[in-house]
């Protein structure tokens, strides 16, 4: 299912193709456009990435407000592909600490939570759950 | 190998200097503590008598260890040298 | 991807160890770290969490499981770390010389302050200063300056940003049941068979709120939500039934609810009987006859009529909520509070629970969210306002003066008679020349206050010495100081908290204060030596002023004398009354078996004992319209609010590197139709004229929103959504109505 892109000024069209443009190399995410503190994530992302923005305004995630910067950090440098396990302890610290030692490996932790974890969807059907309560 | 979890019981107020110093043990991955008196942590090593080697030196080794206790002790009958990472299918 | 038994028996060690240390796993540290229990700096929900602490500074939160939150936190408060180190903390003192703000001691800058409050006073009196504080203070804090205005430099002038933001809910409360505060609590959500929410964005403004209601939603069995706002919210995907109507007319669906639950038998009669009375105005000397034939006037159709609602939808709601054997919890914010008609939208919302008696059983009660973290807490149950003393007392009220003036232990006569001026009332004070001194601290009039040129413009003239204890430099308030005094922020202080649900709850210190900040109960008790009332103030830490504090409610139907600095040290929030130690506190107040403060062998299981005849009163209240609507000339309503990125005047929220690029710049939401009218495309810029002033912003076409209204957010400092607003309050709460004014939309330039 395609979303139609709504007619948008120039300048808006712009930061679309800047948004679908790769990555510059050193960078993980491209610099938010011209106003960055007038858009959001969603402002490109509706429309550059829709199943991934879908699956994550489907889930729970999407309902409670959890948005992109949360796990993903802000645009440019400070963006995160994969996030930090820190990221999802921050509000799920049982299920964390009971799965991801303390010490820090970052990618290898979160890469625990998305074993399960579908990256933006966030459910984890049909998997045991390993959590200890 | 055997996996297991244990408990270093320290001196008051020891706790964070002991953890300070087996931050390099081998085989010994630091968990947590309660900053005062107890630390956790997790050894991995190989099996027969390992663990009892590891809680002889640590009591030894540290005045300020009181004791090692384990809380879980498992045998994993594959064998892999320390560090190697675990066999895993691919995501 | 396969959990392997390596791992199972990897992630079982770890587990049995982390149990062994005997301590809830999110309180772990390794080498260096610590956890230090506290609360969110947010909004009112109030979540509970931990403040991580490495080298000193503050690296991480994460959510206490214990609290009522389970852990979880809004993407304000997980970004929590990153205020402490903003790089426009305010860390030294500033006094203004020569037209500018330059670094000062300590010691100049407070003998400064001290020096032009004694000679306000001694020129012009005590009226001639003011107290201007906020429900972010900690109780402690406000405490101290309410003691020390009120007894000390004897005014009433205490004043706070909660006038601006609960005052509505507290006249609503107070005029229905006597006394202030919810008798209900979150727990009542996981009970509700139905939750109305009415003027609320709860999705955004009190997310782990929202998160309890969608938890609720989803594993209750036949849960309706109803949601009752003129605007298509994130809030409303969790509806059943959206209501949307022209800002100001929901006192007319409220009272047609009310019709169809008297027309369809709806009512629980014994409960009226036993437990009601009926009033109108100021008098409750109204019957429920009166009531019947005032609401008989409101017809479905008639507030269909009024409101641009739906009949049919106005019926449905009604049903629902009304429906004999299911429980119903209300919910609301400022949509309700921010009116001139505040304290009436109030007294409806409590009405549709009285009339049927949800009320007071689990699932069933009038939840009023509050916005910010200790409004109700420091300000509202502290009587830190201007006509109100500790704990439910009145400044009018004798016999409530000479209590005060004998647990202050100041000669009787000490407190003024008279109410001090209410916020908007101090502020004019302020542009007539009036008032002489004014302290403001942990708020940002200078950029929340309604039609706030107006006051900018007066503070501008400089008749009035302004001293700002804040934590961030430059703020639109700290700018227009003579005096800025560096407040420590959140973990670098300890006190306690109030949220919505009556929980009490302590913040841990975490760190020291940064720079030359200091905590403002430091601040305040350094005032007052300097002041010459050192006596009145005279603990060394919070904690000893929380000792007096507990002898203050003790008796009151706030009585938390049971909740010692030790209980609240290792419990995760107490909700009041907690009238002994080791008392588990209350979660629904008035119930019999529930409430200490209903005896045992009382006859009814409820007993509204804050009114004299132990009846809550259900007012007559007419739908009447808001000060200022659209018109030919001015033909768009105006309406502004909160978004989950930001909080308030975002002095904190944009040093939060993921927030200040996250709908930092407030932009003016309009329907497509509307944009389609005028030309308007997302991203052009139009001009919002009111009025009283203008502001220029973007435009962003949003299908959610309703057409013939536009709405922007409070939270940018160079687009304040507030050089448009009303200044006209509710005449009982004195609270603005920054919910509804009328503007014309222009463009002015293309994107």
């Amino acid at each position: 299912m395609s979303r139609s892109i709504p007619a948008l000024p120039f300048l808006s069209i712009a930061l679309l193709v800047a948004a679908a443009a790769p990555a510059k190399p050193g960078r993980g995410h491209p610099d938010a456009g011209p106003n960055p503190a007038a858009d959001a994530c969603e402002t490109c992302h509706r429309d550059a990435t829709p199943d991934v923005f879908r699956e994550w305004e489907d889930g729970q995630h999407g309902l409670l407000l959890v948005k992109c910067f949360v796990c993903h950090g802000s645009t440019g440098r400070d963006f995160a592909k994969v996030p930090a396990a820190q990221r999802c302890q921050g509000c799920h610290p049982v299920q964390a600490a009971a799965t991801v030692p303390a010490k820090g490996r970052a990618a290898k932790e979160s890469a625990r939570c998305f074993d399960c974890h579908a990256p933006h969807g966030l459910a984890a059907p049909g998997k045991p759950n390993p959590h200890a309560k | 190998m055997i996996v297991a979890g244990v408990i270093i019981e320290t001196a008051p107020g020891a706790a964070p200097r002991v953890a300070a110093r087996l931050l390099h043990e081998p085989g010994l991955e630091l968990l947590g503590g309660d900053g005062d008196r107890r630390l956790a942590a997790m050894f991995t090593g190989p099996a027969g008598g390992a663990l009892e080697a590891l809680a002889e030196r640590l009591v030894h080794a540290f005045p300020d260890v009181i004791g090692v206790f384990p809380t879980y002790v498992a045998e994993d009958p594959e064998e892999a040298a320390p560090g190697a990472k675990p066999a895993r299918d691919p995501p | 991807m396969s959990f392997t038994r390596r791992d199972f028996l990897k992630a079982s060690a770890a587990a049995s160890a982390l149990a062994g240390l005997g301590l809830p796993s999110d309180a772990l540290a390794a080498s260096g770290e610590r956890w230090v229990k506290s609360v969110c700096r947010y909004c009112g929900t109030g979540c509970g969490l931990y403040v991580g602490v490495r080298d000193g500074k503050v690296f991480a939160v994460k959510g206490d499981r214990d609290n009522h939150n389970r852990g979880l936190l809004c993407l304000k408060g997980f970004l929590l770390p990153q205020i402490m180190t903003a790089p426009d903390r305010c860390l030294r003192p500033l006094v203004r010389k020569g037209g500018k703000l330059v670094p000062a001691s300590w010691d100049e800058a407070m003998a400064l302050v001290a020096a032009r409050f004694k000679a306000a006073i001694a020129e012009h009196g005590p009226d001639s200063v003011g107290f201007y504080g906020s429900g972010q203070g900690l109780t402690e804090e406000t405490y101290a300056a309410n003691k020390l205005f009120k007894a000390g430099i004897r005014t009433n002038n205490v004043e706070g940003n909660p006038r601006l933001c609960m005052a509505s809910a507290v006249g609503g409360y107070v005029s229905t049941y006597g006394k202030d505060e919810p008798m209900g609590c979150y727990e009542d959500i996981d009970h509700a068979d139905v939750m109305l929410l009415v003027g609320s964005n709860a999705a955004e403004a009190h997310p782990i709120v929202f998160e309890r209601m969608a938890r609720r939603k989803q594993t209750g069995r036949d849960v309706k939500v109803i949601v009752l706002d003129p605007r298509v919210t994130p809030t409303s995907r969790l509806a059943d039934l959206h209501i949307s109507f022209t800002p100001g007319t929901d006192l007319a669906i409220l009272n047609a609810m009310a019709h169809v639950l008297v027309a369809e038998g709806l009512v629980d009669e014994e409960f009226v009987k036993a437990h009601l009375a009926f009033g109108e105005g100021k008098e409750s000397n109204k019957s429920w006859a009166d009531y019947v034939a005032f609401v008989a006037g409101y017809t479905p159709a008639r507030a269909a009529e009024i409101s641009g609602a739906r009949a049919e939808d106005i019926v449905t709601a009604a049903r629902w909520f009304g429906e004999k054997g299911r429980t119903a919890t209300s919910m609301w914010t400022m949509g309700l509070n921010q009116r001139t008609k505040g304290v009436w939208a109030n007294n409806l919302v409590h009405n549709l629970h009285l009339v049927t008696g949800k009320i007071g059983v689990p699932g069933s009660t009038p939840l009023s969210l509050t916005g910010q973290p200790n409004a109700c807490g420091g300000v509202r149950d502290g009587g830190a306002l201007s006509h109100l003393l500790p704990y439910g007392r009145l400044v009018a009220n004798e016999k409530h003066r000479a209590e005060m003036e004998k647990l202050w232990n100041v000669p009787p006569g000490t407190i003024r008679p008279e109410n001090g001026l209410a916020t908007m009332d101090l502020f004019k004070a302020l542009e007539d020349g009036k008032l002489h001194a004014l302290y403001v601290m942990t708020t940002n009039p200078g950029q929340s206050l309604p039609n706030v040129d107006r006051w900018r413009k007066a503070l501008e003239e400089r008749r009035t010495f302004l001293v700002v204890a804040e934590a961030f430099h430059p703020t639109r308030t700290s700018e227009l100081a003579d005096v800025v005094l560096p407040a420590a922020l959140w973990a670098e202080k300890e006190g306690v908290y109030g949220c919505t649900e009556r929980r009490y709850q302590l913040l841990e210190q975490a760190v020291k204060p940064a720079g030359a900040a200091r905590p403002d109960f430091d601040i305040l008790c350094d005032l007052a030596r300097r002041l010459g009332h050192g006596k009145l103030l005279p603990w060394r830490k919070p904690a000893d002023a929380w000792e007096e504090i507990l002898t203050l409610c003790k008796g009151t139907a706030y009585d938390f004398s049971g909740m010692s600095r030790a209980a609240l040290k290792e419990a995760h929030g107490l909700l009041w009354p907690l009238p002994s130690p080791g008392h588990p506190g209350t979660k629904r107040r008035y119930v019999k078996g529930e409430d200490p403060l209903v005896p045992a062998d009382h006859p009814q299981r409820v007993k509204f004992y804050g009114r004299p005849d132990q009846r809550a009163v259900v007012w007559l209240r007419p739908q009447q319209p808001p000060a200022e609507v659209a018109d030919a000339e001015y033909p768009f309503h105006y309406t502004t609010g909160r978004i989950i990125e930001h909080w308030h005047t975002g002095t904190m929220t944009r040093n939060c590197r993921e927030l200040r690029d996250a709908n930092y710049e407030a932009v003016a939401e309009l329907h497509p139709d509307d944009g389609a009218k005028l030309g308007i495309r997302t991203g052009d810029r139009v001009k919002i004229t009111s009025r009283r002033g203008a502001e220029t912003f973007r435009a962003r076409l949003t299908p959610g929103a309703r057409p013939g209204l536009v709405f922007v957010h409070m939270h940018d400092a160079e687009h304040m959504c507030n050089r448009v607003t009303i200044e006209a309050v509710d005449p009982v709460s004195k609270q603005p109505e920054f919910k509804i004014c009328a503007v014309k939309v222009e463009k002015v330039e293309t994107a």
